[in-house]
């Protein structure tokens, strides 16, 4: 599909794709109250418009979206940010060009009141035990600034 | 689904000439058409048609060897997608059959001798290299007249394709001619205002009565259409029927004339609003996207 810069489109590789969806699931079923939703499915479909980058991210931030629109009830306001790791150094939220293959990205998941990590996805490997914290900062930060963008919208 | 009292509503209304939202039998709901909202694209569109029916063009393009039984004419390839967003029936695989018939409408829109110029114009160096359009459209809502919104946005997209000037480098040999592609200069598609429409014309209501961009709830009553492929010239460019009923020798005929106009009306319309997109396009200005692409 057109969705990336390069074609074909290689978000479309199913393993990807189904992985993606876990990580959906796992970070909104912690907050959506489905006790207030019993006998019911709520499905979330995602379409890629555009991919430069932070695909994942952007999905999970346009859900908490949706579902505030849709007015389904939920405990907390999921908020993700990206973290790479360019040339020693941490970048937030990483286009395409600084997401290769063989560099470290973090993708986290945070609840913006609680605090709490919802989802936390860490792909490649970092130099050592400590950068994980740093990079946890970065992304939980990154978080912070998103959900106030979105907050104030809602 | 629709109710029995639901499907007599709109046959009937049919058979009076008119339907349930007030329009004529032959006329077309607003529609929406946007170009060169993707940058990644060589050429992009958006129509939405009636505020329901929602196709997203985008078009690439690669240097490839043309076929063997085609040497002097470049390629297309049209792959569709219908978007989970358009219904969840198109989950996963759900979707493929779907798919797969409106990607071959789409084929076969542009394989007829209608289109030979428009393919010839992307021939590069004949029998070795030419152009392959790869034309992917993401069928974002379906509100009925798929075919009609699909072939839509083809068009448009197509119209405000622009390719990088390629030069022919002549070798020393026949074969050994090269091609220079010269990233700073761009060049439109010639003849792609050869590119076709499609009109689907729907039996609805009874013998001799068809109703043009049917919604999904007019479609689920018809029990046969045919959609037919027209051009500015007013040439048919391809035909296909759909449904499971039939429909007689006279009303067929009566059917193609009324899609011949149908589709030439479209055609004007539409190239009047593409003409403005494409001179300031020409001219370099910008313009403001509308809708979530802003």
């Amino acid at each position: 599909m057109f969705a990336s810069p390069v074609y074909p489109s290689t978000w479309k590789g199913d393993g990807k794709s189904t992985a993606a969806a876990l990580v959906m699931q796992k970070a909104f079923e912690g907050v959506i109250l489905t006790a207030s939703y019993p006998k019911s499915q709520i499905d979330i479909y995602f379409q890629v418009l555009q991919n430069d980058g932070g695909a994942l991210v952007a999905a999970v931030n346009a859900a908490s979206l949706a579902l505030v629109n849709v007015g389904v009830a939920m405990s907390d306001f999921v908020v993700a940010c990206g973290v790479g790791f360019v040339d020693d150094t941490f970048v937030v939220d990483p286009s395409s060009l600084e997401s290769a293959s063989d560099r470290p990205e973090l993708t986290l998941a945070v609840l913006s009141h609680s605090a709490k990590i919802a989802s936390c996805q860490l792909d490649s490997k970092l130099p050592d035990g400590e950068s994980f914290e740093r990079a946890l900062e970065f992304a939980t930060s990154g978080a912070n600034q998103i959900f106030k963008v979105l907050d104030a919208q809602v | 689904m629709l109710s029995g009292a639901e499907k007599t509503y709109i046959e009937a209304g049919a058979a009076q000439g008119i339907r349930a939202d007030g329009r004529g039998l032959l006329d077309l709901r607003p529609v929406t058409l946007e170009t060169s909202l993707l940058p990644t694209a060589s050429g992009s569109a958006r129509v939405r048609i009636g505020g329901v029916t929602d196709i997203l063009v985008g078009v690439k393009a690669e240097v490839v060897e043309p076929h063997v039984n085609a040497p002097d004419e470049g390629l297309m390839s049209f792959a569709v997608e219908c978007s989970s967003l358009a219904s969840p029936d198109f989950v996963g695989r759900g979707g493929a059959d779907l798919n797969a018939e409106l990607s071959q409408l789409l084929t076969r829109l542009y394989a007829s001798s209608a289109t030979r110029e428009l393919r010839r114009g992307l021939a590069l160096i004949p029998g070795r290299k030419c152009w392959v359009l790869h034309v992917d459209a993401l069928v974002l809502d379906s509100g009925g007249n798929l075919y009609g919104a699909l072939s839509l946005a083809v068009r448009a997209a197509l119209r405000v394709v622009t390719l990088p000037r390629v030069v022919i480098i002549p070798g020393e040999a026949d074969d050994d001619d090269e091609i220079e592609v010269n990233e700073e200069v761009f060049e439109r598609l010639s003849r792609s205002e050869d590119a076709p429409v499609a009109v689907t014309l729907s039996a609805v209501g009874g013998r001799g009565i068809y109703i043009a961009d049917s919604t999904s709830e007019e479609e689920a009553c018809a029990k046969a259409a045919i959609t037919m492929g027209v051009n500015l010239a007013g040439r048919a460019c391809g035909a296909v029927s759909g449904g499971t009923g039939g429909v007689d020798m006279d009303t067929l005929k009566s059917m193609l004339k009324d899609a011949v106009r149908v589709g030439g009306d479209i055609l004007k319309t539409t190239d009047s609003f593409l003409q403005d997109d494409i001179a300031r396009m020409e001219s370099g200005e910008e313009v403001e996207p509308v809708g979530f692409f802003s």
